[in-house]
């Protein structure tokens, strides 16, 4: 056992290193798209006082930020730890299930209810996942997509009001905030607090023992790793984060059903917006999920219908895991990046 | 005579670890040759490069004078390379006389398939009582026999052996190397991988000493048996 | 009364059993083979059952005649089982977690284009029913042609297990399932073989939904994640590389099922649970299933 001695001293060395570190990271490519990319968002909601943009493209980003929570969740137990998961969808709606139920039942004010949702939702990947510690192998994969297909049918075959809710689900739920723009920098805020976490996460020593068991599981077990147990954490991860975006979601949408909140098309949403952005990446959901939502805007502006937008998707989810498993837009960014270099003449 | 098989500089790497480094070796045709040397020294290595189950990282092999190195391992055998693999790796839900069949797999010729099933039958006389026997329940000497069996039904030009002695008590090792001998001398080029030296010297023709991935000395018996250095360390005199 | 509930269980659990049974073959062939977890399997299925739904409308000749529809549905069918090994799975066999991620998506285009073409509504097709006679026995009536499905279901299983402990491609694809690394010593093209195992269980599964589903529902675009679940607690629950085991395990997850749905209150909800049940207790208690050689890997 290693015992850490803090002193003022190594406190102070931490500070200014990380004030080093903060300052060549703005300084650096990536630092330098994210405070542009922060500072656009930051006051993107005041460019137009049009209703149009205020209550119609605004939450188009409103639906990006709780979407790159998401598919980064997703991206933690599958393009980190290696569990292909496709169950992605029980802790998203389950999530919203909870604090549904909460909030239309017992009056929970939207803000506990959030808490004991997320909760809930890691508590449910804890139980999927606890079998996991003792069985190798595709154990997570095939119970994530059973699971996820069951707990579908069961609601959705159920009777109408508690506890179960039925095909119809539960309806009535108060928005995050009736304005809009307050929504939207309640989720803003969500989506930095879960990035920052999720990314130190990945680069932490945590996410070097997770990459560690999704290369080469038996390599990692015999040099003492107990894979099962950070199999389990990152399946956990997981599900605490797409619980967050899961009651997010159902809020914004004042209802949780079975059809949109549990079906196939949540997990494979998850799925494609971290495959398009690089799996195992973290932050290429940010990129995915952007790319996403304006992609399904546009076309269902230009008149397709939703079904034939999830056809393209499917379609363009084919080409990048055939083709381009880096995902679309790593390689973009790469290129960005020489250009950015060429214009600070480096 | 003529080389039967011709291997330049080959390198290998599994990862960064180095498994071979600039090997050479000719195998002239009708002839056994033995490579001998320590566990990890790459013996298997070697085998599995010219019979295309590893890509070499660097270098040529040729096989009757024709580019080998790069084809695809089912090719190779197609070109007539057999290859007995360590550890035996049977079908072992099959019974004896389908493991043969699998063995003869590219062998189109049906009287030719018949006659190399006498062969192998006159060689190995058990394997006909046990020929409806599962593989998984054989005896490990047994097992052996049928790995070899299998690898020679093919009639192959060349035969690459990998510790065919491995785990066997030493009388049915010795039968073993007598078949080993009988196959060498109705015509197939043999190249026999061995830990046990002195059981490899006493059949083979030629000996490589092969040491952390290079070739570190090649000759006959007689010729290695003068060097001091070889006997310490590899027959214990 | 009980008797004639049991009659009833036990013939909707052949029913499905026998169904169940060749759709799971498949899958477990070409998992055992190249280890390849093919989440499109289920939609082959589903995909052979809207395909003798369509080919109708094409013209009078296909409702003439039926057997050159069923051939040619069949045909195709067999057809996108070999161009998804060879134009998505085949490219990313070294990336597990790719290949996996590559059927899924794969699965979900196809079920998005039925729902597009047909739609979600369940659908009958009659024209292709194998009979049209009802008997009754023990209090139960029964379709002569859900008798026919389990009777040719099971001759077809038979056939199958034939050919592949008999044949030399039989041989040839149970030695690559084996080992396949000794496979290509002996001369065999282990991708080729693997190709073959995607036409046989993609053929098989189409079949089975051609023996299924006329003068039954088609349930829908997503009914073939029911057969691609229920295909993988088959594998778990009867091992893999075991023909026999596949087909016990068929019958014993479909009698649970239809146990189910017959004699617990509210079965229909609860059937759906049995499968999950299935695998999770087998991977907890005998991961290896009951007739198994190995573990899933
Ligand atoms: N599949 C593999 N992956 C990584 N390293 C390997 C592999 N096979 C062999 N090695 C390493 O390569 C070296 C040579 O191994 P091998 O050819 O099996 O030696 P030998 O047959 O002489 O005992 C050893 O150090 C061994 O650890
Ligand atoms: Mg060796």
């Amino acid at each position: 056992m290693e015992v850490k001695m803090i002193s003022k001293k190594s406190i102070k060395n931490k500070v200014s290193g990380t004030q080093n570190y903060l300052t060549t990271w703005i300084k650096s490519f990536s630092g330098s798209l994210t405070i542009f990319c922060l500072i656009i968002l930051s006051f993107l909601p005041f460019f137009s006082q049009d209703r149009a943009y205020v209550s119609y493209f605004i939450p188009q980003f409103t639906f990006f930020f709780i979407y790159a929570i998401f598919a980064a969740s997703w991206d933690i137990a599958t393009g980190l730890a290696g569990q292909a998961n496709f169950g992605q969808s029980i802790f998203f709606g389950l999530a919203g299930y909870i604090g549904g139920a909460l909030i239309i039942e017992m009056g929970v004010p939207s803000w506990i209810a959030i808490i004991i949702a997320v909760i809930g939702a890691t508590f449910i990947g804890f139980l999927v996942g606890i079998p996991a510690l003792k069985i190798k192998g595709p154990y997570l994969m095939l119970v994530t997509l059973v699971l996820s297909f069951i707990i579908l049918r069961v609601l959705a075959t159920s009777h109408s009001g508690p506890p179960l809710y039925g095909y119809e689900g539960i309806s009535g739920l108060p928005k995050l905030n009736p304005n809009p723009i307050i929504e939207y920098f309640i989720l803003f805020i969500s989506l930095i607090v879960c990035f920052i976490i999720m990314m130190s996460i990945s680069k932490s020593k945590l996410g070097t023992i997770l990459r560690s068991i999704r290369d080469d599981e038996i390599g990692s077990e015999a040099s003492g790793i107990n894979t099962m147990k950070y199999k389990l954490i990152a399946f956990m991860l997981c599900a605490l984060f797409s619980g967050l975006a899961g009651i997010y979601f159902g809020l914004h949408y004042q209802t949780v059903n079975p059809a949109g909140n549990l079906s196939m098309t949540i997990s494979f949403l998850a799925i494609i917006m971290a495959a398009l952005g690089g799996i195992g990446t973290i932050r290429g959901s940010l990129v995915g999920a952007f790319f996403y939502v304006f992609l399904e805007f546009v076309l269902v502006e230009i008149g397709l219908d939703m079904d034939v937008v999830h056809i393209v998707f499917s379609i363009i989810l084919l080409l990048v895991i055939r083709f381009a498993s880096r995902g679309l837009l790593a390689p973009l960014l790469d290129r960005l990046r020489d250009l950015w270099d060429v214009l600070l003449g480096r | 005579m003529k080389d039967l098989l011709e291997i330049k500089r080959i390198y290998h790497y599994y990862g960064s670890a180095k498994a071979l480094e600039e090997v050479n070796l000719k195998i002239d045709e009708k002839s056994l040759d033995a490579v001998i040397g320590p566990n990890g020294a790459g013996k298997s290595t070697l085998l599995r490069v010219i019979s295309g189950l590893e890509e070499p990282y660097r270098g040529k092999i040729e096989f009757q004078n024709e580019r080998i190195d790069g084809l695809k391992a089912y090719t190779i055998a197609q070109k007539g390379i057999s290859h007995c693999p360590e550890r035996r790796r049977l079908f072992y839900d099959m019974n004896v006389e389908d493991n043969i069949k699998m063995g003869a797999y590219l062998l189109k010729d049906k009287v030719r398939y018949k006659k190399m099933k006498n062969f192998i039958y006159e060689l190995f006389p058990r394997l006909k009582e046990r020929r409806k026997q599962r593989a998984g329940t054989l005896s490990g000497g047994e097992q052996q026999m049928l790995a070899i069996a299998r690898a020679i039904i093919s009639n192959p030009k060349l035969l690459l052996l990998d510790e065919p002695s491995l785990g066997l008590a030493p009388k049915i090792k010795e039968s073993i190397f007598v078949a080993i001998k009988k196959i060498k001398e109705e015509g197939t080029t043999t190249l026999l991988v061995e830990q046990d030296a002195t059981l490899a010297m006493d059949v083979a023709e030629n000996i490589h000493i092969l040491e952390e991935g290079k070739i570190e000395m090649s000759g006959t018996k007689e010729e290695l048996m003068k060097e001091p250095r070889v006997k310490e360390a590899y027959l214990g005199i | 009364m009980f008797a004639s509930d049991l009659l009833e269980m036990l013939y909707v659990g052949s029913a499905d059993g026998a169904i169940t049974a060749l759709v799971a073959i498949g899958f477990s062939l070409v998992y055992g083979v190249g280890g390849v977890t093919n989440l499109a399997h289920g939609a082959y299925f589903m995909l052979a059952g809207y395909m003798l739904l369509w080919i109708l409308t094409w013209g009078p000749i296909f409702s003439e005649l039926i057997w050159l529809s069923v051939v040619i549905v069949l045909v195709i069918i067999a057809f996108i089982g070999a161009l998804s090994y060879l134009v998505l799975i085949k490219p990313l066999q070294n990336s597990h977690i790719n290949m996996i991620l590559i059927t899924f998506a794969f699965a979900f285009f196809l079920e998005l284009i039925v729902k597009e073409i047909s739609g979600t509504q369940p659908e009958p097709i009659d024209q292709y029913k194998l009979s049209d006679i009802i008997v009754v026995i023990g209090g139960v009536s029964m379709e002569v042609r859900v008798l026919l499905q389990i009777i040719i279901g099971l001759i077809t299983v038979a056939i199958f297990g034939l050919f592949i402990n008999k044949s030399k491609l039989g041989k040839s694809i149970r030695a690559v399932s084996q080992d396949k690394e000794a496979a290509t010593l002996m001369g065999i093209n282990s991708d080729r073989i693997l190709l073959y195992t995607f036409i046989i269980a993609s053929f098989l599964a189409g079949f089975a939904a051609y023996l299924a589903i006329p003068g039954a529902n088609l349930m829908g675009p997503s009914m073939g994640w029911n057969y691609l679940t229920n295909s993988m607690a088959v594998v778990i629950l009867g091992g893999l590389g075991s023909l026999t085991g596949s087909v016990v395990a068929a019958f014993i997850l479909n009698y649970a099922m239809s146990f189910t749905l017959v004699f617990i209150p509210k079965g229909e909800i609860w059937t759906a649970i049995v499968p999950m049940v299935v695998i999770v207790v087998m991977l907890l208690v005998r991961p290896r299933g009951i007739f198994g050689k190995k573990e899933l890997k």
